[in-house]
């Protein structure tokens, strides 16, 4: 997995707990203390997984709440960190259309020739209001999408409902359906 | 490590190195990656974005050469050529694929003028006429027999100046085959390859269109096998088919290109012979086909039973103003060859016209006839010759209608053929068995009674 993910997570831990809940962290994942984590390098996904179930671990949290923290925290760092792509696509439904092509280019982006072929984890399908995505990928993240997803909406004013059509938040293969509603203004007021 | 003007220190010689690296897309290779070891966040932030750059780009190339590759495919399957043709230069470009269309043995376009060099059939203009509007379609044969091809011009606003034309041409020389072919077969008799009698009455009326028939006068023959029912009993419809065949086959020898021949149902045939001038030609032609025919029969698996045809002719525009008109009064003087010697021919005239209206008018009459008392019963003696003493009486049938009697010679063959025997026959029968219970003597009564009557069956009953 790319370095973007790991290194987040790291930032995560590095704001939120002290140094040896971090280090405890880290090791228990598979990583070394003080690990850095470049963003332009490919780590492991095995253990880019392992960090966010060492965190629940470590802090007695269910890993659900440390996927919408970390989901938020990333959400703040990305948009910080590439302001641009989330300024081409000011409403949720665009951005979330997008994603795929910025997911499967930045993560073969780092490969050479012979490894990008990888099979693509994520295809997205315009919906009238919202999109249908089709998630594919060992890593069983889809409960990271949907944490990401409706973080992402809520942070726009919008309310995204989400619905499995095929698999559930812990499947390799999904067919999510995120479907996109304006916040209701006494709730945003 | 600089430091920028917000202060932070910056990797310039990582960033140095990067630029240099990037210059390496002048090649056009866009599967070059760039790396860095730098520890500095914005310089990893570059490289990977850089990367990302080339790996979008490198994707939208990718795509397009598989969608090149995919519509090359779909232009050689489906025989399609696309080009584009800028204005105001006239320059052709192509796009995808050139398949050679129109004809052109694998040779590229050269301009809008050799393309229409290739449009056949008088169709030059109307093809040409495409280019000067918003566009259009057009279907048009090409020069070489069979081909036929279906252009489609749209204006394309085009980025380039004065936009252009964009111009799909495709090769439709199959389909236009299938459909011929399908049209074929609906005008056409599939045992004969003659036409059928769809197609022959669309001819007629072609033919009778009032600008035609002025000028060109011409000759219906309804052409019928004689004794073709027992044919097809004796020998089987195999054999009857191959006399039809034979008597098509004979039909082509005799007439001439422009004249028509159908099959127009079961044995019957109908030639149109087109510019007559008198009826002399249609006598002649009906001569020569009753002889050639005979001839080529003769020689049939049949030839025992059927050698011969009976022909009714009509003439247009006089004998009738419509396809309907003229094939039936046609078949009406072919009815009269038939009842009176078969193996001739016969004109149509008004007489048969009025003998075929009296008949219908007869026909008509005579259902309902017992209902309406106008058929009685009469009674001639059966004398013994030897005695000189009656035996017995022989019932015979009467019809009077309108004060006038009919004879039964005229009316019981017409009764019989349309079946309105069956009530005069049990009238007859049961008035002749009322009247016989009332004699005296002991005496017997005849009653003639048709085979038709017979069949029909119920005859015992009918006499209880
Ligand atoms: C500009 C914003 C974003 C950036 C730069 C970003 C980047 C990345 C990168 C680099 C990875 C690692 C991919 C790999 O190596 O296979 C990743 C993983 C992931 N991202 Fe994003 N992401 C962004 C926004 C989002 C959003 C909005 C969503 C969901 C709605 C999302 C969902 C995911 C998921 C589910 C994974 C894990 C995929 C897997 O391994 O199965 N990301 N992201």
């Amino acid at each position: 997995m790319l370095g973007i993910i790991p290194h987040t997570i790291d930032e995560y831990l590095k704001r939120r707990v002290d140094a040896q809940t971090r280090a405890a962290v880290l090791l228990r994942a598979g990583f070394q203390d003080g690990k850095q984590f470049r963003l332009d390098t490919e780590y492991g996904d095995a253990e880019c997984c392992a960090l966010v179930a060492a965190i629940a671990d470590v802090t007695g949290g269910a890993t659900e709440t440390v996927f919408d923290e970390i989901a938020d925290f990333f959400l703040d760092w990305a948009e910080q960190t590439f302001p641009g792509f989330f300024a081409v696509a000011p409403d949720t439904r665009r951005f979330l259309m997008m994603q795929p092509e910025i997911h499967n280019s930045l993560a073969c982006g780092l490969r050479s020739s012979g490894q990008r072929k990888v099979a693509e984890k994520f295809r997205a399908v315009e919906l009238p209001d919202g999109i249908r995505m089709h998630y594919r990928s060992s890593n069983r993240l889809a409960y990271f999408y949907c944490a990401l997803a409706r973080n992402l909406a809520a942070r726009r004013g919008e309310i995204a409902e989400i619905s499995f059509i095929e698999g559930d938040t812990a499947s390799s293969a999904a067919i999510i359906e995120i479907r996109l509603k304006p916040e209701p203004a006494l709730a945003r007021a | 490590m600089t430091v920028s003007g917000s202060g932070d220190p910056v990797d310039r010689a990582a960033i140095e190195a990067l630029c240099q690296a990037m210059c390496g897309v002048v090649t056009g290779d866009l599967s070059l990656r760039l790396h860095t070891d730098s520890a500095d966040l914005s310089v990893q932030k570059l490289a990977l974005m850089a990367n990302f750059m080339l790996e979008t780009a490198q994707r939208a190339v990718e795509r397009s050469r598989t969608y090149a590759a995919a519509l090359d495919n779909v232009q050689r399957v489906a025989r399609l050529e696309a080009w584009r043709l800028t204005r105001p230069e006239g320059e052709i470009v192509p796009i995808g694929q050139v398949c050679g269309l129109p004809e052109c043995d694998g040779e590229a376009l050269r301009g809008i003028g050799w393309f229409l060099d290739r449009v056949g059939g008088g169709q030059r203009e109307r093809v040409e006429r495409l280019f000067d509007g918003p566009g259009g379609t057009a279907e048009w044969p090409g020069n070489t027999a069979g081909t036929w091809f279906r252009t489609e011009v749209s204006a394309s606003s085009g980025d380039d100046e004065g936009g252009g034309h964009l111009v799909i041409t495709q090769d439709i020389s199959e389909r236009h085959r299938a459909a011929e072919e399908i049209r074929y077969l609906a005008e056409h008799d599939p045992l004969t390859g003659l036409a059928n009698r769809r197609r022959l009455i669309a001819c007629l009326d072609a033919a009778l269109d009032p600008a035609r028939i002025e000028t060109q006068k011409f000759a219906v023959h309804v052409i019928d096998i004689d004794r073709f029912k027992t044919v097809n009993d004796l020998y089987g419809h195999t054999t009857g088919d191959r006399v039809l065949i034979e008597l098509a086959a004979c039909l082509r020898g005799e007439v001439r290109e422009h004249d028509m021949i159908a099959r127009s149902g079961g044995d019957e045939f109908v030639v149109v012979q087109n510019g007559i001038s008198t009826e002399l030609d249609a006598s002649r032609l009906a001569e020569r086909l009753i002889g050639a025919v005979g001839e080529r029969l003769a020689t049939s698996e049949a030839a025992a039973v059927s050698t011969t045809v009976s022909i009714g002719i009509a003439l247009a525009p006089d004998d009738g103003a419509t396809a309907e008109a003229l094939l039936s009064h046609a078949d009406m003087a072919l009815g009269q060859v038939k009842s009176a010697s078969r193996n001739g021919f016969a004109f149509f005239n008004t007489e048969i016209n009025d003998a075929q209206l009296a008949r219908r008018r007869m026909e008509a009459d005579l259902r309902g006839a017992c209902g309406r008392d106008e058929i009685s019963v009469q009674y001639q003696p059966q004398l013994d010759i030897v005695s000189g003493r009656i035996v017995g009486f022989e019932a015979l049938a009467r019809w009077r209608r309108n004060n006038r009697d009919i004879s039964p010679a005229v009316f019981i063959p017409i009764a019989e053929e349309t079946g309105s025997i069956i009530e005069i026959g049990s009238f007859v029968l049961r008035e002749a068995c009322r009247e016989a219970a009332g004699w005296r003597a002991p005496l017997r009564v005849a009653v003639n009674i048709s085979v038709i009557q017979i069949k029909h069956g119920q005859l015992p009953a009918l006499v209880e």
